[in-house]
């Protein structure tokens, strides 16, 4: 035993890290040249990894659609594949060729997976076909909120129309707007033109009397049809896209009433009623109504009128449950038909036709399906999508 | 005064490759005497030194050390303790160069025990006579810097000196004074001095007792004081040394002559610029710890514009969903154009800003570009062409290997976020917007370029001059290497906020 001062041997000394086995240079050198070269085939794997390769002809299927041109686009068509959820994710690519065949090219990592999806369908990107692809609960939800919003834009407008506001502020200057546009639309050359065709072999007394007092009965009869035309389409517009039908009802009673007319019917009396149930006569009644449309949309009066009913609160509390309903189907719209959620997952689908409206692009897409998706999705979208038909890679789209 | 005796005995230390240095060896030096331990060159006098100082570097590894280190009533088992009885003055002064003579020697005096404060400052005094305090380490002379690094161990208060070479590089004005002043200090002090030398003369006439590391029974024992005793006893030792000057003085080839031959024959002097070139490519782009560097840099940085691209925005629910193809296109673009070439080069240029610096620093410091002068050689032209040359190769190559890495994170990001899609659906869009570019995509690419290369040549051109400014010392050097990293970071933001500004000017 030694005794006296002595140090203890723990000190930050034994902190310091231990200096690395010592090699000579040149294996030094060779080692860290090593190292290199692993990492540079590293980068070249990542760089493999992430940029595109060549497509192989051995995913690449061939369809053609049943009247050819149906459809025309000559970029790049992305494809999709419905998976047995109804979900969707990206499948590969599409180009149609000039003699009318349709090459897709699969991805690699989805080909073997969803080899059963070989029936085809083309597809303006388009409400409808997000339709088409939602789960059925979510159409069933949709549904339910498009009849909602109908019944509540049905009533809106019912209060809106018989209002006092609306009568004694709103509808003068409609009304004088609506006859504008209808004059408009009668002096229109093409609207003559069809008037020159229905009056070819009429009487020139006739001639005079169709040209100067129908003008004036048609505008006061029809903008009174107006309304009633309004009242029905404002409401069934919202569901066209996903599927339901315009009601042309209220135009044609609209017409019927005006012909009606007791001083048209005097003015037609000696006109012949077989006339009027002519092509021509239907001619010249689709181009006042269009024309009158066509002359509201240009009218600049009518947005100050419209932005003046929109924040005119006496008009707001009556459109307020019309509005709320409203709101709530714009809400339900990104969940069911885009993905949209608490949980928002991507739908590659709904990112396509968002793209399509937001940028005015008219991509189309197609849709690779099981022949049982097929028979629903066909059942439901009737002429929104043209089913393709496969074949050989050799076989041209007339043989 | 004191009267005590430093002895060591039983003293067996061993490599930590199992060489024994010396076995089971005894020496004394008493109070006032002044003993030179001799022996050739690599045989352990140093490591004896640091033992008996507790200096042993542990981190070469575990040394076996046995025996005792007695003075007076004090005594060190070295097995299982630490001395701290000897105070060394290190080969080379190891002055602290960042501070002033004074400062040298202040900065012992206040972390020495009290005790040591009792000490006679007049031999410490006679040691720094002709400097001044406020002197910098980098003015004072060689003999100077002894003196002040003696003084500086005598502050310290150990009781025993250790000079390890310590009229190394001395011219024999100032070997001779050295020495008078140590044995000064050795009777004055009554401290017991032991000095590692390998240059005697001067030391010989003042020491006390010579011992010898006999490298062949790996003990110490003791010479007689007079040069003819010395090399005679060398002479038996260096056996190595022994043979190579005979067969060189008698005309037989020495092993390594041959290679020496072929060294000495005349060739063409580019394969020096290539040789420049490939050290300063390979420092500068090609080594490991530079590859995973940019790698890794490029890696982060893909994680985190898509993680925080897709996540934390106030519309990332639409962002995934309804604007995911947007969303990845843009990030694509903008990590392809605009942020890789950006980080990449802030991380090339900063790292490498300093090994320039760094590099041509320690050349200016230790006189290299005078001794290349002096030798013919084009040494500026092969250096700082060379730098310039892998420099903006480097930043070209590492740009492209931190894409490749960027792009590879950004894709295992995505699949964390959707992993049901596709590979292809992502590659699509994230290099959309390039492939849509069509010819402007060679616009693209000519931005890119012109930002790195301009980085490049801004980056390296200020670390080479600042690198080549007059150094005075180690610290001149690394404020040098910081002001070279501050510099060349701010030119390269320049350059590519300038590049940026051009490259999308409407």
């Amino acid at each position: 035993m030694i005794a006296g001062l002595s140090m203890p041997r723990l000190s930050f000394r034994r902190f310091l890290p231990r200096r690395w086995p010592t090699f000579s240079p040149g294996l030094q050198y060779a080692g860290g040249v090593l190292v290199s070269l692993a990492i540079i085939a590293a980068f070249v794997g990542a760089a493999w990894r992430v940029l595109p390769h060549a497509p192989s002809d051995a995913r690449v299927l061939f369809f053609r659609e049943p009247t050819p041109q149906a459809i025309t686009f000559a970029g790049t068509i992305p494809v999709f594949v419905m998976r047995p959820d109804h979900s969707v994710v990206r499948h590969g690519t599409a180009a149609i060729g000039k003699d009318g065949r349709i090459r897709v090219d699969l991805f690699p990592s989805t080909a073997r997976e969803y080899a059963d999806a070989n029936e085809a369908l083309l597809a303006d990107a388009s409400i409808s076909v997000l339709w088409g692809a939602a789960t059925e609960s979510s159409q069933a939800e949709m549904r339910h909120r498009i009849n909602l919003v109908q019944d509540m834009a049905a009533q809106a407008i019912e209060r809106v129309i018989t209002s006092d506001v609306f009568t004694n502020e709103y509808r003068p200057a409609l009304r004088a707007m609506l006859t504008d546009a209808i004059s408009s639309a009668w002096r229109d050359p093409r609207t003559q033109a069809a008037l020159q065709g229905l009056l070819a072999n009429a009487e020139p007394a006739m001639r005079r009397a169709l040209r100067g007092e129908v003008q004036e009965i048609l505008v006061s009869r029809l903008a009174g049809a107006f309304w009633q035309m309004v009242r029905a389409n404002w409401a069934t517009a919202i569901g066209v896209p996903f599927g339901y039908g315009l009601d042309y009802e209220p135009a044609i009673r609209a017409m019927t009433e005006t012909l009606a007319d007791p001083r048209l019917q005097q003015v037609l009396v000696n006109f012949g009623r077989a006339q009027l149930e002519t092509r021509e006569a239907r001619q010249l009644t689709e181009r006042i109504v269009i024309g009158s449309i066509d002359a509201l949309l240009r009218d600049r009066r009518v947005p100050a009128v419209v932005t003046q009913m929109f924040w005119d609160v006496r008009l707001r509390a009556m459109l307020r449950p019309f509005l709320d309903s409203v709101t709530m189907l714009a809400g339900a719209l990104p969940q069911h038909l885009g993905g949209l959620g608490s949980e928002s997952t991507l739908n590659p689908l709904a990112a396509h036709v968002f793209k399509a409206f937001a940028m005015a692009s008219r991509t189309p897409l197609i849709m690779l399906v099981t022949p049982e998706d097929l028979k629903r999705l066909q059942g439901m979208e009737g002429d929104a999508a043209v089913t393709l038909e496969r074949v050989a890679p050799g076989q041209g789209a007339g043989s | 005064m004191s009267g005590l005796v430093l002895s060591v005995r039983d003293l067996t230390i061993t490599t930590p490759h199992g060489v024994d240095l010396v076995r089971r060896a005894h020496f004394e030096v008493g109070a006032r005497e002044l003993v030179l331990i001799i022996g050739p060159s690599g045989s352990g006098k140093t490591s004896i030194i640091n033992t008996l100082c507790g200096l042993v570097d542990e981190r070469d590894g575990e040394w076996q050390i046995e025996g005792t280190l007695s003075y007076g009533e004090r005594a060190v088992d070295l097995s299982t303790s630490r001395s701290d009885m000897c105070g060394l003055v290190f080969q080379g002064n190891a002055l602290f160069d960042d501070l002033s003579a004074g400062e040298n020697v202040k900065i012992a005096a206040d972390h020495a025990p009290k005790s040591a404060h009792h000490y006679d400052a007049g031999p410490i005094m006679s040691l720094l006579a002709d400097i001044r305090p406020e002197q910098p380490i980098a003015s004072c002379s060689g003999g100077q810097k002894q003196r002040i690094a003696i003084a500086r161990t005598l502050i310290a208060g150990h009781p025993i000196l250790i000079l390890d070479e310590p009229n190394s590089g001395l011219d024999i004005i100032s070997s001779r004074r050295l020495a008078g002043i140590i044995k000064d200090i050795c009777t004055e002090r009554g401290t017991p001095v032991l000095i590692a030398a390998h240059h005697v003369d001067d030391l010989l006439p003042l020491a006390d007792k010579v011992l010898l590391l006999d490298t062949r029974s790996r003990t110490v024992r003791p010479v007689a004081p007079d040069m003819g005793a010395i090399e005679r006893a060398m002479k038996g030792l260096d056996i190595e040394g022994e043979l190579a000057l005979s067969a060189a003085e008698s005309g037989t080839p020495a092993p390594e002559a041959s290679a020496w031959r072929r060294s000495m024959r005349g060739g063409h002097p580019l394969r020096w610029f290539a040789r420049y070139f490939a050290e300063y490519f390979w420092v500068l782009c090609a080594s490991p710890f530079m590859l995973a560097y940019l790698g890794l840099g490029g890696a982060i940085l893909g994680f985190v514009s898509m993680w925080f691209g897709f996540n934390y925005h106030s519309f990332g629910g639409y962002l995934k969903s309804i604007l995911h193809d947007e969303t990845l296109a843009g990030i694509g673009f903008v990590q392809t154009t605009i942020s890789v070439p950006l980080i990449a080069s802030i991380l090339v240029v900063a790292r490498n800003s300093a090994v320039i610096c760094a590099d041509l620093g320690n050349r200016t410091l230790s006189a290299q570009l005078p001794a290349m002068r002096n030798l013919a050689i084009p040494g500026l032209r092969y250096l700082v062409v060379s730098i310039f040359v892998a420099n903006t190769l480097s930043l070209s190559l590492l740009t492209v290997a931190a894409l490749a890495t960027a792009s590879w994170a950004a894709l295992q990001t995505w699949q964390v976020f959707f992993p049901d899609q596709p590979v292809e659906f992502w590659q699509e869009n994230y290099f959309r917007r390039l492939i849509e570019a069509g010819p402007a995509l060679y616009a693209q690419l000519g931005w890119v370029g012109a930002k790195i290369a301009l980085s490049s040549l801004l980056g390296s051109g200020a670390a080479i001059l600042i690198g080549l400014r007059p150094k005075l010392s180690v610290v001149s050097i690394n404020n040098a290497i910081a002001k070279a990293i501050v510099i060349g970071v701010s030119l390269t933001l320049l350059s590519h906020a300038f590049f940026a500004i051009l490259q999308f000017w409407r």
